[in-house]
C-alpha cells in the first residue's frame, strides 16, 4: 500500500513537473552537443550523400565518349546536376579535410573572376598530354581544371561536344579523366571525416593535446563559422550581382543552368544546419524577438530562386526581390555573428573569407 | 596564533606572493597598449616613407642615366622599400583608415597590359572581365573609361590614379608598388623557371629606346614613384598623435580598439596571406598568383608580413625609431597566459616556416614562382606548410580574442543593432 502510494505520488510529481517543464524554454544545447549534434546529423550525411553524388560520374562520362547519344548525354547532365546540388550542402564547410590540400577548390573552383578555368583548360587541351589519364596526374594539375567547372566546360562546349568523334578524342581523356578525380577527392573527403582518428573524432575530442580544437567551444565556434560563412558566400556571390550590376560574377553552374538549383540547396542545407546547431536555445527571453525574425527570413531567402524570381518550393506568394534577399543574408548572418553566437557564450574569429 | 607562527606565516605568503610572480603583476592599460600601438605604426610607416624616398631618388637616377647599373640600383630601391611596408601590413583590417587607402599602394594582382606592352603569346589579347586587359596607357593617349574617356596626352599622378579599378575591375591598377615593380621590370616571361622580369633599361632611354614610348614610359615611373611618396606621408600623417587614424581609434570603446589590433592580425593571417596570397596560387600552379611576380621578391614580402604581425603583437619594432611598450601580448600573458603562449609559439612556427622559404629562394636554389610549379612536390609543401602554420595561428589570435572578451567585428547590416529598425518578415 505504501509502495503504491510513493509509486503513484512519484509519477503525479512526475507529471507535474513535466507539464511545469513544457512551459519553459529549452535547455541551452552544450557546445559538445552542438558539435555532436552538426557531425551526425549534418555534416557526415551530406559529405557521404557528396561522395555518393560523384560515383557515377565516371561511367556517365565514359557512356558519352563511346556513344554519344542523346541519352547518354541526358544520363551524364542528371549525374552532373546530382554532383553540384550534393556539393552545394558542402560548399560552406571549409575546414578540415575540405580545407586540407585544397581539396574544396579542386572540386569546386568558383567563384573565378579572373577565368582560371577557361584558360588553364585551353592550354592543357592544346598540350594534348595523354599522360593526362595517369592514375594520380590530374590531382597535380591546377585546382582550376580538377573539378566540376572544368567537367562543365567540358560538357556544355558547343564547337567540340564530348563524344566518339576524333576531334573529341583528348577532351574525353581529360573528362573523365576529371570525373575520376572527383571521386577520389569526394571520397577523401568522406574518409578523413569518418576513419578513426579522423576530423570528426577530432572535434568531438577537444582538449590540451588536440592540436586544432581546445576545447568544446573551439570546436563548436568551427561549425557556427561553417554557417556564417556560407551565408557570406550566398549573399555576396549568389545574390549581390543581381542587385549591383558592376559586380561581373559567373553565376555557380551556369552553362548547365544549375545556378538556381545551387542557390536553393545552398539556403535548405544552411537552414539544417542553422536548426540542427539550436544557437537560439541560448537566447534569453528578452531576446526571443529574434527567433521570428529568423523565422521570417528564412521564409524569405526559401521563397527566392536567388535571382529576383519565385521558389517552385515558395512559402511566401510573391517573389522577393534580389534587395531584399540579399539584405536579409546579410542580416541572418550579423544576427549569427553578433547575436546567437554572443549568447551562446561563443566568439567567432576569422575566417577565409577574411582579407581582400 | 603565536607571534611566530604569525611571522612564519606572513613570510610564507610573501614567499608565495613573489614566486607567483607575474600572478601580481598589474596587466597594461588599455590607453597605453593602444598609444604604443600608434607609435607602432607611425615609426612603421615613416619608415616605410624613408624608403619610397629613396626608391623616387634611384628612380629620378635612372632616368638621368638609364642603364644596366642605374636600373639595377632602382630595383634595389625597389626591393629595400618592401621591407618597411610589409611589416606594416597588420595594420590593415582592424582600421578602415587604413583600407580606404591600401588599395592606391599595394593594389595585386594586376593586369599589367593596361599599363604597357606585354607579351601576347602569354598573356592574351583579351579577357572576358576586363576590357581595360590591354589598354596600354602609354602606348594610348587616350582610352575608353566605359562612356568617358580618359585623356591620357599628359602621363601625371592624376591620370595613372583614374586607372585603379577603373570600371570597377579590381585588377585594373595604375599605382603603387606593383605598377612600379611592372615598370622596373616587365613581365616574368620564365613561367615556373629560374628568372624574374627582364626590361631593359633602354626602355627608358629617350636617345635608343626599345619598345617605343619611352618619354611616356618614363613620366609614368616617375608619377607613380612620387604618389607612393604622397601616399605614404598620408598614412604617416593619419597616424602622428593628433593624426586621423588614432582619432578614429580613440573614438571606440576599449574592447573595439583592442578588437582592432587582434582583427588585423587575424585576418592578414588567414584569409589574406594564407589564402589569396599564398595557398590559391600553389593550387593553380600559376606564377602570376605569386604577389611580387615580376621581381620575384615574393619571399622577402611574405617573411616581413610574418615578422610585422609579430612586431604588432609584442609592441615592439628595431626601425629607425626604435618602439617598445605596452602591447596585447603583454595584456593577453597576464590575464590569459595559455592562450597568449599559443598565440607566440604559433607564430614562432609560421615564422620558421615562412623563413625557410625566404632561405630557400635567397640562395638561388628555387624561387617562389618555381616553388608553386605542378609537380614541386617540395616547393608545394614548403608553402603549404606556411599556409597551415597560418590558419594555426590566426586560430591561436582567435583564442585570445574569445579569452580576453573581445569580439572580431564582422560588417554588415545596420538594421539589427535596433530591434525596432528590423524589417517586419513577410
Amino acid at each position: 500500500m505504501v509502495r503504491r502510494v510513493m509509486l503513484l505520488g512519484f509519477a503525479a510529481f512526475a507529471f507535474a513537473a513535466q507539464a511545469v517543464g513544457a512551459d519553459l524554454p529549452p535547455a541551452p544545447i552544450s557546445h559538445a552537443a552542438m558539435v555532436q549534434a552538426a557531425i551526425a546529423q549534418y555534416i557526415v550525411p551530406h559529405i557521404d550523400a557528396l561522395k555518393a553524388a560523384a560515383k557515377p560520374l565516371p561511367g556517365a562520362v565514359a557512356n558519352v565518349c563511346k556513344s554519344g547519344s542523346a541519352e547518354a548525354e541526358k544520363a551524364l547532365e542528371d549525374h552532373f546536376a546530382k554532383v553540384v546540388i550534393a556539393y552545394a550542402g558542402v560548399d560552406f564547410l571549409r575546414f578540415g579535410p575540405m580545407l586540407e590540400n585544397g581539396r574544396r577548390e579542386q572540386i569546386s573552383f568558383w567563384p573565378d573572376p579572373r577565368g582560371f578555368v577557361a584558360r588553364q583548360l585551353r592550354l592543357l587541351l592544346l598540350s594534348k598530354d595523354e599522360a593526362i589519364a595517369q592514375p594520380g596526374a590530374m590531382a597535380k594539375q591546377s585546382a582550376a581544371i580538377q573539378g566540376l567547372p572544368a567537367l562543365e566546360a567540358l560538357m556544355h562546349d558547343k564547337d567540340v561536344p564530348l563524344g566518339p568523334a576524333d576531334a573529341a578524342h583528348y577532351r574525353c581523356v581529360v573528362a573523365e579523366a576529371i570525373a575520376v578525380n572527383i571521386v577520389r577527392l569526394t571520397s577523401e573527403v568522406a574518409n578523413e571525416w569518418e576513419k578513426p582518428d579522423g576530423w570528426a573524432d577530432k572535434m568531438l575530442h577537444p582538449g590540451p593535446d588536440n592540436d586544432t580544437y581546445k576545447s568544446e567551444s573551439e570546436a563548436a565556434v568551427e561549425v557556427v563559422k561553417a554557417l556564417i560563412v556560407g551565408l557570406s558566400l550566398t549573399g555576396d556571390l549568389q545574390v549581390k550581382p543581381h542587385v549591383d550590376p558592376k559586380i561581373r560574377l559567373t553565376p555557380p553552374y551556369e552553362k548547365s543552368g544549375l545556378q538556381q538549383a545551387f542557390y536553393e540547396e545552398s539556403i535548405t542545407s544552411l537552414h539544417q544546419l542553422y536548426e540542427t546547431l539550436q544557437l537560439e536555445s541560448w537566447l534569453p527571453p528578452d531576446r526571443f524577438w529574434m527567433k521570428d525574425w529568423v523565422s521570417g527570413t528564412w521564409r524569405t531567402l526559401e521563397s527566392s530562386d536567388g535571382a529576383g524570381g519565385r521558389s517552385p518550393h515558395a512559402k511566401r506568394e510573391d517573389a522577393p526581390t534580389p534587395r531584399e534577399v540579399f539584405d536579409r543574408a546579410n542580416g541572418l548572418r550579423n544576427m549569427v555573428a553578433n547575436r546567437l553566437s554572443v549568447s551562446a557564450k561563443l566568439t567567432v574569429g576569422f575566417n577565409e573569407l577574411d582579407g581582400d | 596564533m603565536s607571534k611566530k607562527a604569525f611571522a612564519i606565516a606572513c613570510a610564507m605568503q610573501f614567499a608565495a606572493s613573489v614566486g607567483a610572480g607575474s600572478a601580481f603583476a598589474a596587466p597594461p592599460a588599455t590607453k597605453d597598449i593602444m598609444k604604443n600601438y600608434g607609435d607602432l605604426a607611425e615609426a612603421m610607416y615613416s619608415d616605410a616613407l624613408t624608403k619610397a624616398k629613396d626608391l623616387d631618388k634611384a628612380i629620378d637616377a635612372f632616368l638621368a642615366a638609364p642603364n644596366t647599373e642605374t636600373l639595377a640600383a632602382a630595383r634595389d630601391a625597389w626591393k629595400a622599400s618592401r621591407v618597411p611596408y610589409m611589416q606594416t601590413e597588420g595594420f590593415r583590417f582592424g582600421n578602415k583608415i587604413v583600407d580606404d587607402w591600401e588599395g592606391d599602394v599595394n593594389s595585386w594582382p594586376l593586369d599589367e597590359g593596361l599599363i604597357d606592352y606585354v607579351d601576347k603569346a602569354s598573356y592574351g589579347d583579351t579577357k572576358e572581365e576586363n576590357p581595360l586587359y590591354t589598354a596600354n596607357i602609354i602606348a594610348n593617349k587616350k582610352i575608353r573609361l566605359g562612356p568617358k574617356i580618359l585623356d591620357a596626352t599628359k602621363i601625371d599622378k592624376t591620370v595613372i590614379g583614374k586607372l585603379n579599378s577603373a570600371l570597377d575591375v579590381e585588377t585594373n591598377v595604375g599605382t603603387g608598388y606593383h605598377a612600379i615593380e611592372f615598370l622596373l621590370w616587365g613581365q616574368d616571361l620564365h613561367g615556373t623557371g629560374p628568372g624574374a622580369g627582364e626590361r631593359p633599361a633602354s626602355d627608358y632611354d629617350l636617345k635608343n629606346c626599345t619598345h617605343e614610348n619611352c618619354d611616356r614610359r618614363r613620366d609614368y615611373l616617375k608619377a607613380a614613384s612620387g604618389l607612393l611618396v604622397d601616399d605614404l606621408t598620408e598614412m604617416v600623417g593619419d597616424w602622428k598623435p593628433d593624426g586621423a587614424a588614432r582619432k578614429a581609434l580613440a573614438g571606440e570603446d576599449e574592447n573595439m580598439q583592442l578588437s582592432t589590433i587582434l582583427t588585423g592580425l587575424g585576418s592578414l593571417s588567414y584569409g589574406e596571406l594564407a589564402g589569396e596570397r599564398m595557398k590559391l596560387g600553389v593550387l593553380l600552379h600559376d606564377p602570376e598568383e605569386e604577389h611580387d611576380c615580376f621581381s620575384d621578391n615574393t619571399h622577402n614580402s611574405h617573411y616581413y608580413d610574418q615578422v610585422g604581425m609579430m612586431e604588432i603583437w609584442n609592441g615592439k619594432y628595431d626601425g629607425v625609431t626604435p618602439v617598445s611598450g605596452a602591447s596585447i601580448a603583454e595584456l593577453a600573458r597576464e590575464k590569459a597566459p595559455e592562450a597568449a603562449k599559443r598565440v607566440d609559439d604559433a607564430m614562432a612556427v609560421t615564422l620558421e616556416k615562412i623563413k625557410a622559404i625566404k632561405v630557400k629562394a635567397d640562395s638561388g636554389e628555387m624561387a617562389y614562382d618555381q616553388m608553386l610549379a605542378a609537380g614541386n612536390d617540395v616547393g608545394n609543401k614548403m608553402i603549404l606548410d606556411a599556409v597551415d602554420a597560418l590558419v594555426a595561428q590566426a586560430r591561436a589570435i582567435e583564442a585570445v580574442v574569445a579569452a580576453l572578451n573581445l569580439k572580431v567585428k564582422i560588417e554588415g547590416s545596420d538594421s539589427l543593432d535596433d530591434p525596432a529598425k528590423v524589417a517586419k518578415a513577410k
